[in-house]
């Protein structure tokens, strides 16, 4: 319960900052797009609303999750409302979790309204819906689980450094991140301890090779099921991870 | 309304008038060459980790640039395209599925000056890069076929590349009636009609269907 009431109150602060209106944004540009691309290229509208829209997805997600994440601690800081909020009977865990969900929540809304402008655009340059819709449907939701690690990453960041910096760490991550696969390819031909070392390095940083499909998607090609499911899964177990540690780094902060 | 605001806003006003015409001014003053002619970026594999996983989206903008460059120094009648071949190099390389550009870009690189580039051999090269990653598109195979006829007037080749494309389930059955055709009637009008008005009935693309009919036109 103490989680929730902490998740609504970081929603509608989130609210507040207007960082609902990033939608409203998106949808302007996509519209913009699909028009403009049909006067200035040939044959691929329907790729560029996708491709555009995926990549649009991502970026405005990934500043609302870096903007708004790495504030959530400092600011109650700043303004000591922590200390208020911690003199009730609130475990610093409570506090850490319900700032989460209230954040992954309201990126999950902007996402999923960002998901249908998109499709909106779609319907725009290409009349009615096809079984391909569904799987831009699939890449957005691979997208929300990448904002889900970045959003626990700025969280962790925050517990324990000032937003400037957490905000620079988590966007290094993310683009960290995207080259997971090649950082790893080039540890495993070390020797030693510092193989060892390199290797360990690469799990700790999210890998988000395998949730990069808006090219495959743009061309109408499905995506498995097992990597929904491998994604689903790696997505929770990193996010908890980032997240235990976030409880921890908070608990030894000493408050004063 | 406040006086501040009024005199703030005219001040906007005119300060966005004069940035407007100095960048107009700026822009008139430097060659076109500077602006259109330049690419900074010239391998795929760089920009593909630049894109952050959106390398679709990069390939798009390659492509869209590719026709814009093609369009410009065409319009011109320039009559050479020296970015063209590396452009779509690295449109098709980023996303290798993107089959307009192969379809397309051959031909904007086959035909000689100044219709195109005069690269036959590049738009080969191109075309059967898109074959390798995309071997059910029999249109690929045809295009394929169409410049071995139409430009390198190598008649065997062209007739293998149209009994190739034949093969791929649901090619269109013209397939293999252009393999026997180039085969046997090479060289002759007929077979070149043939070519064009299978062109013309087999793409929904405006652009494509007009030069279709031209080409026709040209051979009555």
């Amino acid at each position: 319960m103490t989680v929730l009431t902490i998740a609504r109150s970081t929603f509608r602060e989130a609210a507040r900052d207007r960082v609902l209106y990033s939608p409203a944004v998106f949808a302007v540009l996509m519209t913009g797009a699909a028009i403009l691309v049909g006067q200035v290229s040939i044959g691929i509208e329907r790729q560029v609303v996708i491709n555009l829209g995926l990549a649009a997805v991502t970026f405005f997600g990934v500043i609302v999750a870096i903007l708004v994440g790495t504030g959530l601690v400092a600011k109650e800081i700043q303004k000591r409302t922590l200390y208020t909020v911690l003199s009730r009977p609130v475990e610093r865990w409570q506090f850490v979790a319900g700032k989460f969900v209230g954040l992954a929540g309201t990126l999950a809304i902007n996402g999923g309204l960002m998901g249908l402008g998109l499709l909106a655009a779609l319907r725009y340059v290409s009349p009615g819906f096809s079984g391909a819709d569904a799987w831009v449907l699939v890449a957005v939701y691979f997208i929300l689980l990448q904002l889900l690690m970045v959003c626990g990453l700025a969280l962790l960041f925050s517990t324990f450094s000032s937003p400037l910096l957490a905000g620079v760490f988590s966007f290094a991550l993310f683009v960290l991140g995207n080259f997971a696969q090649e950082l790893r390819d080039v540890a495993q031909s070390g020797a030693g301890w510092v193989h060892r070392l390199m290797v360990g390095a690469t799990y700790l940083m999210p890998n988000f090779s395998a949730f990069n499909v808006a090219a495959g998607v743009a061309h109408g090609e499905s995506i498995a099921s097992l990597l929904i499911l491998h994604n689903s899964i790696y997505a929770v177990t990193y996010t908890g991870m980032v997240l235990c540690a976030a409880v921890l780094a908070f608990e030894w902060r000493e408050l004063q | 309304m406040r006086r501040g605001s009024v005199g703030a806003g005219l001040l906007l006003a005119a300060c966005l008038a004069l940035s407007v015409a100095l960048v107009r001014r700026t822009d008139e003053q430097r060659a076109a060459t500077a602006r259109d002619e330049v690419l900074y970026l010239h391998s795929p594999a760089l920009l593909r980790r630049l894109s952050l996983g959106h390398e679709g989206l990069v390939a798009d903008l390659y492509w869209t640039r590719a026709v814009q460059y093609f369009g410009m120094r065409h319009h011109a009648r320039k009559g050479t395209f020296p970015l063209l071949d590396p452009l779509l190099e690295i449109a098709t390389a980023l996303d290798p599925k993107l089959t307009v550009a192969y379809q397309f870009g051959a031909s904007f690189l086959s035909p000689p000056p100044p219709d195109g580039a005069g690269q036959p051999e590049k738009a080969i090269e191109l075309v059967e890069f898109g074959i390798r990653h995309n071997p059910e598109k029999w249109r690929l195979f045809y295009n394929l076929g169409f410049i071995y006829y139409l430009e390198m007037k190598d008649y065997a080749r062209a007739s293998e590349a149209f009994g190739r494309g034949a093969k791929v389930p649901g090619a269109h059955p013209f397939l293999r009636v252009l393999a026997a055709q180039t085969a046997e009637h090479a060289g002759e009008v007929e077979t070149a009609r043939l070519l064009w008005e299978t062109t013309l009935e087999s793409s929904t693309d405006p652009l494509v269907r007009e030069n279709a009919r031209t080409h026709l036109r040209g051979l009555q």
